[in-house]
């Protein structure tokens, strides 16, 4: 006996040191995915690629969101996604998210190949894992297809494990599941069933079983999906045999999601028929055998990391990274960060959108009049007034942002409110509709956008601080912020109607305040990238409204050309050209005249002392 | 004697004791505001019907707890609601048994915080008075955001006055992104009615008779059922919006052109009549009185040449006529029409005619141009005597800077629900208020929620809000099947409310050819 029990002692140590080595390597395997989500991955850039989608629904504390989540079967996964998503808004927590999701994975499969007593479980474990991280690797978002998959899994591995061997009891128990999966996760349940189903049919021998629960299942999509939630009954079979895959989801994380799942069926499957089929060894050696295990574990471990690494390293697309940087920067308003990223990535100058952004930050960081022809332009990116783009969520982002910080609001709210019925209740847009009708002096109808924001976990503290501060001094008069817009924001109601980047458009921005510096300066952007050298000479005088002391270099060669071309033009004497300018552009002019008949070899001459200058845009544009 | 010289001090000692706890109490209850509190949404000194759901409210004071006694004249020890939030919420039996035997009386919440001292103070009594008229069970609304160009969320919902149940008539969703609008039930009652709408599916009315659903090739504008039921009269506009590049209000509607046409039930077709379509005029706003002999609607002249261009120079100088035209409905002729109400006498435009369920009064918008109150701040309600001809402005209780308008009548002419942009001026809330014999409106309230917050961070609004006595019988999903179905009444249109389908560039726009 005591032998026996010195045995039984033994076997628990060698099993508790195989244990401990997996799960040591477990957890090396996602303090690494862990450490690459947050550093070479980034995941808050998945959040700056689906913020403003309209699949995904902005998260919000609370029964009241929670409600409007119960309308449908399949929309409980939604309220998951909903949940998950709102924290890869900032980098470590979104790289916890993604990682736990990860090990979610790892766990569900890993308890599910167990319950099917399949060989090489260790390694297949890790594969669902994987093809998550490809997925982020791709800054693609599958938290609602995993999180369905983990469920359904979750599910099937519960199922097997308290399903007794009355039948009766075994189909009550898996309508239950079925009933409740079907309504929070749709799609999915069918993963759900058809495990259970291997699960009956193979090792349990039962297939009269499994053929009634198919049945069930199919009932129960009929009486949920049709009759109760009113979906036709086409599609509540249609979803569930499709996966509903999100339609901005890219085909090679739709590919992967569905070889995982085939993956996970196949094994269980394959390795519950070995079961079934194979004969039972008379002398088996249950015995655990640490040294083979802990090595077996070992080199599963080691396939996983290597074909993780593998993949992860052929599948990331630097590009990809870089223009979701330049998106979050500009959001941010990261504008040095946004210039340095364009010097580093030329290939950047081709968007319109990341054009208009540097622009953008060109201006905030006060190089817009020095520095605009150093880098490719396009008079379109200016506003972005090319029509192409204009029914974009993009374009409704932009172009709300700049026209707010011009002060034309009212453009603003149009692109704003477009933003809310199209993509949902997202935090950039709750702000900036607040912005608006504070700079309107609208704040009752602020107050409500306000209230909206402060309910975001992560993203509501600003909203919190301004209700308070409305609380302390309903005027807002120490927010310089909201101080500054009131200042700029053309709200008056007696201007008529007025176009948006019309020459007008800056007028009235600058009536409205003549020291709207923005507006001034990319009006004179607009007319250097016209080559409009008339405007500048018009509108030079409105540097003394600004408070400048200086010239600026794009102004004083526009109006050097402009004296060359109209000998009466009147400029005011304060910002008549230096003569240092006037020999630079004559000296222009005589190099350009010498090279007059080969337009290339004149650009090749002039770039190394004009190549950003308005000069070179001029002639050469 | 020591017994009773011991007896004496202890009565003495008691005797102290009472009358220093009966002075602290005196104190306790001394020690509070002279004003009454301030509470959100205003339920004070208003007009409520004997079946309102409660009024929960938020107290916009500071306090450590709070206390609310909820009583009434004929019960005056009414109930009790302690709280340590600022939100009171009003337990539903209680509130109900309470209002059931006031009817006719006034109710008063008495409201006490507990400062920081752990005192309670108390403030002046808050009366509401309760009419003895009900009012209509159900409002119907229509809930959305605030839309521009494109719509995703475009639903109508009813909502159960007397409690917090709210539930969808029809989701634009369930009919491929589409839009739903111009809900109109015929006196009050949901056994017929009309909702237009929108989509990929096609364009035209939905309509429920008696149970029996159909769906109408045609588009139908503002609509109202003729009192017999026989008839719905309705609109055809050539509406367009565009933006103002500055203004409170950034969205404006003009109608290029417009016209009535009604749609004989029985018949299953439609007409018009030459009063009603001028080719000179822009004819709009139809509403029948309760006896069905009269017709008032809006006209204004049509002051542009080209109807196509947007907006058009004197899109700001259209102002809309209130006239009204008789009807025999037995042998389908019309009189002649006559002019109730000059523009150019009020000097601002007349739209939204509706008649009070007795007939006696008319309440109508005006705002400064145009055919579209809800979206100018300067629309406000009035009402005229039908008797007398006399109209006024509801009031500065009814009207607000912002934009009033949108008003119906309970079925027994008591009640009026009105939307109302008052709190901020982009949201539009439904509120109520009395109606007295003479028309005199009562203090207005909003409709209440359960969730007293729930306004203050709800992005949708609450549109048309037409009060109906009970829920709509037809569920959600029969409503979508009969819009999704092939089968639909053609109707030949003496004017063509030819819609472009939700794909369109422009989908919201609806256009008379």
């Amino acid at each position: 006996m005591d032998q026996i029990a010195k045995k039984q002692s033994q076997d628990n140590k060698k099993e508790a040191i195989t244990s401990f080595f997996r799960i040591l390597g477990c957890t090396a395997f996602f303090a690494c995915l862990f450490l690459y989500c947050c550093k070479a991955i980034r995941i808050d850039l998945i959040y700056q690629k689906f913020a403003l989608d309209p699949w995904i629904v902005p998260f919000e504390p609370g029964l009241e969101f929670f409600k409007t989540f119960l309308d449908e079967p399949g929309r409980i996964l939604s309220y998951i996604e909903s949940f998950l998503f709102q924290w890869y808004y900032l980098n470590t927590s979104g790289s916890i998210i993604a990682v736990l999701v990860a090990m979610c994975a790892f766990l569900a499969t890993y308890s599910l190949l167990t319950v099917f007593k399949v060989k090489g479980r260790y390694f297949l474990a890790y594969c669902p894992a994987i093809a998550f991280a490809l997925t982020c690797n791709i800054y693609d978002n599958m938290l609602y297809n995993y999180a369905g998959l983990i469920i359904a899994v979750v599910f099937a591995v519960l199922y097997i494990i308290i399903a007794p061997k009355n039948r009766p009891v075994s189909i009550l128990i898996f309508s239950i599941l079925f009933a409740s999966l079907y309504f929070m996760i749709a799609a999915f349940s069918l993963m759900f069933a058809l495990l259970v189903l291997i699960y009956e049919a193979v090792p349990a021998r039962r297939q009269a079983t499994a053929i009634t629960q198919a049945l069930i299942a199919c009932a129960v999509i009929i009486l949920i999906g049709t009759i109760v939630c009113g979906i036709p009954i086409k599609e509540a079979f249609m979803q569930n045999l499709t996966f509903a895959p999100r339609p901005w989801a890219c085909p090679f994380s739709i590919n992967v999601f569905y070889a995982m799942c085939g993956l996970i069926l196949l094994a269980s499957l394959i390795f519950g028929t070995w079961h079934r089929l194979a004969p039972k060894p008379e002398n088996e050696n249950t015995h655990p055998r640490t040294l083979i295990n802990t090595i077996t574990a070992a080199i599963q471990l080691t396939v996983a990391v290597i074909i993780c690494t593998v993949a992860l390293f052929f599948s990331f697309e630097p590009s990809n990274k870089v223009n979701l940087l330049s998106k979050y920067y500009a959001r941010q308003s990261m504008w040095d960060e946004l210039i340095e990223l364009g010097e580093k990535n030329p290939q950047l100058h081709k968007y319109l959108f990341f054009n208009h952004d540097h622009t953008r930050a060109l201006f905030h960081t006060n190089r817009l009049e020095s520095e605009l022809f150093k880098y490719p332009q396009s008079i379109d990116a200016l506003l972005l007034s090319v029509e192409d783009v204009q029914q974009s969520r993009e374009y409704y982002e932009k172009a709300g942002a700049i026209m707010l910080e011009l002060g034309y609001v009212n453009g603003t709210e149009i692109n704003s409110f477009e933003l809310l019925e199209g993509s949902g209740n997202w935090p950039l847009v709750l702000e900036n509709l607040a912005l608006i009708n504070l700079a309107k002096g609208q704040d009752q109808t602020a107050m409500v956008f306000l209230n909206k924001l402060s309910k975001d976990i992560l993203q509501g503290k600003q909203a919190r601080q301004i209700l308070q501060q409305i609380k302390n001094d309903p005027a807002l008069l120490d927010n310089k912020r909201i101080r500054h817009l009131r200042s700029i924001a053309i709200t008056e109601a007696d201007l008529p109607t007025i176009g948006y980047d019309t020459d007008d458009f800056y007028l009235w921005l600058l009536r409205k305040n003549p020291k709207n510096k923005m507006a001034f300066q990319y009006m004179m952007a607009k007319s250097l990238l016209k080559e409009d050298t008339n405007k500048i000479a018009e509108n030079i005088y409105r540097l003394d409204d600004l408070g400048y002391d200086k010239l600026p270099r794009y102004y004083e060669e526009a109006l050097v050309i402009e004296t060359q071309l109209n000998k009466d033009i009147n400029i005011p004497e304060k910002w008549k050209p230096s003569a240092k300018a006037m020999q630079q552009g004559n000296a222009f002019l005589q190099t350009y005249a010498i090279y007059k008949k080969d337009k290339a070899k004149a650009m090749r001459v002039l770039t190394p002392e004009f190549g950003d200058s308005f000069y070179f845009y001029f002639m050469f544009n | 004697m020591t017994v009773i010289h011991h007896f004496k001090i202890i009565i003495s000692v008691i005797m102290v004791i009472l009358i220093l706890t009966c002075s602290a109490a005196a104190a306790e209850n001394n020690s509070g505001f002279d004003r009454q509190a301030k509470i959100r949404p205003d339920y004070t000194s208003t007009v409520i019907p004997p079946n309102i759901a409660p009024l929960n409210f938020t107290i916009l004071e500071d306090a450590k707890s709070y206390r609310v006694k909820v009583y009434s004249q004929t019960d005056k020890d009414g109930f009790e609601i302690a709280s340590n939030t600022r939100e009171i919420k009003i337990p539903e039996k209680k509130w109900k048994t309470l209002l059931n035997d006031a009817a006719g009386r006034n109710i008063f919440f008495d409201i006490s915080i507990k400062d920081d001292n752990g005192n309670w103070k108390n403030f002046k009594t808050t009366p509401n008075q309760v009419a003895p008229e009900p009012i209509d069970g159900y409002l119907a609304y229509r809930f959305i955001k605030p839309i521009f160009n494109n719509w995703e969320n475009v639903e109508i919902r009813q909502r159960n006055i007397e409690t917090f149940k709210d539930d969808q008539i029809i989701h634009g969703k369930k009919i491929g992104r589409g839009c739903v609008n111009c809900h109109t039930f015929l006196n009050n009652e949901t056994q017929q009615m009309a909702i237009g709408f929108r989509s990929k599916k096609g364009v035209g009315t939905f309509l429920s008779i008696n149970g029996e659903l159909q769906k109408v090739d045609a588009k139908w504008g503002y609509t109202s059922w003729h009192p017999s039921g026989k008839l719905a009269i309705y609109s055809v506009n050539k509406v367009r919006q565009f933006f103002h590049g500055v203004s409170t209000e950034v969205r404006d509607v003009v109608d290029l052109d417009s016209a009535i046409a009604y749609y004989n039930v029985q018949e299953q077709q439609a007409h018009t009549a030459p009063e009603l379509s001028d080719i000179n005029s822009q004819e709009t706003y139809p509403t029948w009185t309760p006896d069905g002999k009269w017709l008032y609607f809006c006209a204004a002249p049509v002051l542009w040449q080209d109807r196509d261009k947007m907006p058009p120079k004197e899109y700001d100088q259209v102002k809309y006529d209130l006239k009204k035209i008789s009807y025999d409905i037995e042998t389908d002729t019309w009189g002649k029409p006559e002019t109730v109400l000059e523009a150019k006498d009020t000097g601002k435009s007349i739209l939204l005619p509706r008649v009070t369920p007795d007939g006696k009064f008319l309440v109508f918008s005006m705002c400064d141009y145009g055919c579209f109150p809800v979206f100018s701040p300067s629309s406000d309600l009035y009402i005229m005597d039908l008797r007398t001809g006399k109209w006024e402005n509801m009031g500065n209780q009814i009207n607000s800077q912002y934009s009033e308008s949108w008003h119906s009548f309970s079925s027994n002419g008591k009640w009026m629900a009105f939307s109302s942009k008052r709190r901020g001026g982009l949201f539009t809330r439904t509120f109520f208020c009395y109606l007295d014999d003479n028309g005199e409106p009562s203090k207005p309230f909003i409709l209440p929620q359960e969730d007293p917050l729930r306004y203050d961070s709800m992005l949708q609004t609450f549109s048309v809000p037409e009060l109906i006595k009970g829920p709509v019988i037809v569920s959600p999903r029969q409503i979508t099947k009969t819009i999704l179905a092939e089968e639909k009444i053609k109707v030949n249109m003496p004017l063509t409310g030819a819609t472009p389908k939700v794909d369109s560039a422009q989908p919201w726009q609806q256009v008379r050819e």
